[in-house]
């Protein structure tokens, strides 16, 4: 069967006013599996959205090639749009005035939908989305999470195989994020294959099978969400509560102990990276016998794997 | 089958827009009052000139015009799909943009058939020259026409105002009052220059509006001049199609359309 | 050492501070917004359409009518349109609710401004006057320049009042938003801009002697068209005046109550 996804060696340059030129993808290498919710990964500016404009058909790629389904977004561009799906995040993609029906019913009109299967489709996906009581008003009225569900049933009217995703929570409030993100893992049970981009860690981590990471139109690695901290070369740290000077400057001068830096907001947060190849548990002991009682030691999270490869920038935890 | 279904819900849609901006009301008592008003204004100034001939000239030519004027309004509409962020969405769907954008404003079509037939009828009699009925009656159909060869124009003008979206407003004001101008609206065609004669040649309502006078006055030539005009009609049509395609062609490759 | 305060001026200063960034700020935007150039696109196609069909007729009034026209519709597109929607632009950019709670009354800033935009129908008087000797030949002549000059002054004033209503009438009533392009040419009718009033049904005429265009548009003609003595004209620039002023203290008394709606819900949201 064929990949989902398929892209290879693709690069987009843009042209400014200037004439000058920008590189917003350079030979991206990717493929997404059929079912697999894939996150792309990136602070703003890094090509997550330029990558799907390519993959939707809406862009033409500068180099290289991209396939959705085994079809080629540039050549077979009719074939891919019967297949997709797109949700934007933000207000931008529906008719403000027109209520949430009759936007569906113009874009089943778009995919090909006759009439009757046109407003069956509707309202089916206004149901399964929690819209059918407010089916009938001008979607201006709308809050932000409603309108993100009938962004997400307008990209699903179609009954695409593969849905973008591009930014789905932005400027939403945490309790509607988190529905949201329920949502995407129901409808990665139907076994569609969601393309899903963002700068939220937490959004990636929660949902995703898989993670891209890319940056200044590069991508950095893909692993399997829970597999990414293994790609730091250092595999552990320790976090630990702790006032007195003394036993920060003791460990800092042993030879198993990498860094002690401090951590997170309040004073006497530390965290404690151990040198290649020396023990989590020895030197657990050793903060133990020193009076510290407050230890945590875990593998890195995404969080960290981010911050190492692309930096602060554009960061939201 | 699929084409006349995204007609219908195009169509829909623009319905729906347009009760949300107006009840009948506000609509009779704001935008058609406007209109009747903008007719009036013109025939006016053959009652100040004493003269009847030139009142009727001037009411009959501002009332057909309304259609054109209501037609070309599709380009505001077609520019709210940018600022909707939907364009990009209509491009990436199996059907694509070229059907929808050119069904985008066809409500006004309808609308400015009513409010042109509306104004034909009623200024003339507020003015004090009104139409003998029977003519009137033959001329409103042909009136209609220039609705839709005036709406080919309008999705030429469209495609100029995907490229400067800024200029919406400018664009169709600047498109309509040229026909207005050089229409054989408020004077006949042969006043201007004869450069100038060419261009309202190829504009939309000139001929269609000649054929309107001559059922009216019983002059000769109606069906030659509604060719002329259907022609002309579909001249633009085919512009309009043309650069809305080329437009997605080249934003595809220079990344001019935004996604979201 | 700590930098020095910056002195914050008071009073009468303060609001011709406010007025002079008002106008700054319009120019700006004009600059930078090519779409509100559109009266100067405009007013030469009236321009070219009003003359058509005045030289036509031979009609010596309706020719100078004519050339005044597209700059009397450019004033009342200016005030009803762009300075119209001023508040309400600022409403959905979301810096009404700071102007608001700025020290300087919203008013003083509103009028700055209207005033910068009345440039655009300056400009366009020019244009029309350009389109008249070049297109058709006809060149007017100014027989009364003082006259002119207040007329000029006091259309202002009635422009910045008219506008100023406009502007916070549109913020308060959806109504008053829905009727802004229907307040065309009811108003080009009733203000005389190409026909003399005089031609309309008599039930008409207190409405029009409200508009102060009728007033207006009537001395800038007589200013050109009659070398000889003008009748009432002392008058006839009070009535343009006192329209001025009835227009501001309405619109005044509208802005105070957009104010005290912020201060009360929070937004100026529409009634």
């Amino acid at each position: 069967m064929t990949d989902a996804v398929t892209v290879s060696a693709l690069g987009r340059t843009f042209t400014g006013p200037g004439g000058q030129s920008y590189v917003a993808l350079a030979d991206v290498d990717l493929t997404v599996e059929r079912g697999e919710t894939h996150g792309l990964l990136g602070p703003n500016g890094a090509g997550k959205t330029t990558l799907v404009r390519v993959l939707s058909t809406v862009l033409l790629p500068s180099s290289g090639s991209a396939r959705v389904l085994g079809h080629d977004v540039v050549r077979e561009a009719k074939a891919v749009r019967r297949q997709i799906g797109i949700v934007f995040g933000g207000d931008r993609g529906l008719y403000g005035r027109v209520s949430a029906r009759d936007n569906l019913l113009f874009w089943a009109s778009l995919f090909g939908l006759g009439p009757r299967a046109a407003k069956r489709r509707a309202s089916e996906l206004l149901e399964e989305l929690g819209l059918a009581e407010r089916a009938n008003q001008p979607v201006e009225q709308y809050s932000r999470g409603m309108k993100q569900r009938l962004h997400l049933a307008r990209g699903l009217i179609g009954d695409p195989q593969v849905l973008f995703l591009d930014e789905p929570t932005v400027g939403m409030d945490p309790v509607a994020a988190l529905e949201f993100r329920r949502i995407i893992r129901d409808l990665r049970a139907t076994g569609r294959t969601i393309f899903l981009t963002t700068h939220d860690m937490a959004e990636a981590e929660a949902v995703c099978d898989r993670i891209s990471l890319i940056d200044g139109g590069r991508l950095l690695l893909t692993e399997r969400t829970e597999r990414v901290g293994d790609l730091l070369a250092v595999g552990d740290r320790i976090d630990f509560t702790w006032t007195d000077p003394a036993l920060i400057d003791e460990l800092r001068v042993r030879a198993d102990v990498a860094t002690v830096t401090g951590h997170g907001d309040l004073p006497g947060r530390w965290r404690l990276v151990p040198a290649d190849g020396s023990s989590v548990r020895d030197l657990m002991k050793v903060l133990l016998d020193g009076g510290v009682t407050t230890i945590e030691a875990a593998p890195p999270r995404l969080e960290e794997v981010y911050l190492t490869l692309v930096g602060s920038r554009g960061l939201e935890v | 089958m699929t084409y006349a279904y995204v007609l219908r819900r195009t169509l829909a849609n623009g319905f729906a827009e347009l009760r949300n901006a107006y009840t009948v009301r506000t609509w009779l008592l704001g935008w058609m009052l406007r209109l009747a008003a903008q007719v009036t204004f013109f025939a006016l100034v053959g009652r100040a000139l004493h003269s009847a001939d030139m009142t009727r000239y001037l009411a009959v030519g501002n009332a057909v015009v309304l259609a054109c004027l209501e037609s070309t309004i599709v380009v505001i509409s077609v520019n709210d799909e940018r600022a909707h962020g939907t364009f990009s969405l209509l491009i990436a769907s199996p059907v694509g943009h070229v059907p929808v954008l050119l069904a985008r404003g066809l409500h006004w079509v309808l609308t400015g058939m009513v409010s042109s037939t509306v104004a034909l009828v009623t200024v003339p009699v507020l003015v004090g020259t009104p139409l003998p009925w029977g003519r009137l009656l033959a001329a409103i159909p042909l009136m209609w026409v220039v609705s839709f060869t005036s709406y080919a124009y309008g999705c030429t003008l469209c495609g100029l105002v995907l490229r400067h979206p800024q200029l919406d407003w400018l664009i169709l004001n600047v498109g309509y009052l040229t026909v207005m101008t050089l229409g054989g609206v408020d004077v006949p065609v042969s006043f201007w220059p004869t450069w100038l004669s060419w261009v309202s040649d190829i504009l939309p309502v000139t001929h269609g509006l000649m054929a309107v006078r001559a059922v009216l006055d019983g002059g000769p030539d109606v069906a030659g001049q509604l060719v002329r005009e259907l022609a002309v009609g579909a001249g633009w049509l085919l512009v309009g199609v043309f650069s809305l395609r080329r437009f997605t062609d080249r934003g595809r490759r220079n990344g001019t359309i935004e996604f979201g | 050492m700590p930098p020095a305060a910056p002195r914050l001026r008071q009073g009468g200063l303060l609001w011709w501070y406010a007025a002079l960034g008002g106008a700054r700020l319009a120019l700006r935007q004009l600059i930078r917004s090519p779409g509100q150039l559109l009266t100067l696109v405009t007013s030469p196609l009236f321009a070219l359409m009003f003359l058509s069909i005045a030289v036509r007729s031979g009609d010596r009034d309706l020719i100078v009518s004519a050339v005044f026209a597209p700059a009397l519709i450019s004033l009342w597109l200016l005030a009803v349109g762009l300075c119209g929607g001023l508040i309400s632009g600022d409403r959905w950019t979301g810096t009404l609710e700071l102007a608001l709670v700025a020290p300087a009354p919203l008013l003083l800033s509103v009028i700055g401004r209207i005033c910068a935009t009345f440039v655009l129908a300056a400009l366009s008087m020019v244009e029309s006057a350009l389109v008249a000797r070049i297109g058709f030949g006809v060149r007017l002549t100014l027989h009364h320049p003082v006259l002119l000059a207040l007329t000029v002054a006091a259309t202002l004033m009635a422009m910045v009042g008219t506008a100023s209503l406009f502007s916070a009438a549109f913020v308060l009533s959806r109504v008053a938003l829905l009727f802004q392009n229907a307040m065309t040419y009811p108003f080009y009718i009733l203000g005389g801009i190409l026909v003399p009033v005089g031609l309309l049904p008599q039930w008409l005429r207190p409405l029009s002697d409200l508009v102060f265009l009728s007033w207006s548009g009537d001395l800038l003609r007589d200013c050109f068209g009659d070398p000889g003595h003008i009748n009432h004209w002392p008058l006839r620039l009070a009535a343009i005046t006192a329209l001025a002023l009835a227009a501001l203290a309405a619109g005044a008394v509208l802005m105070a109550r957009i104010s005290g709606r912020v201060a009360r819900t929070g937004s100026a949201t529409l009634a």
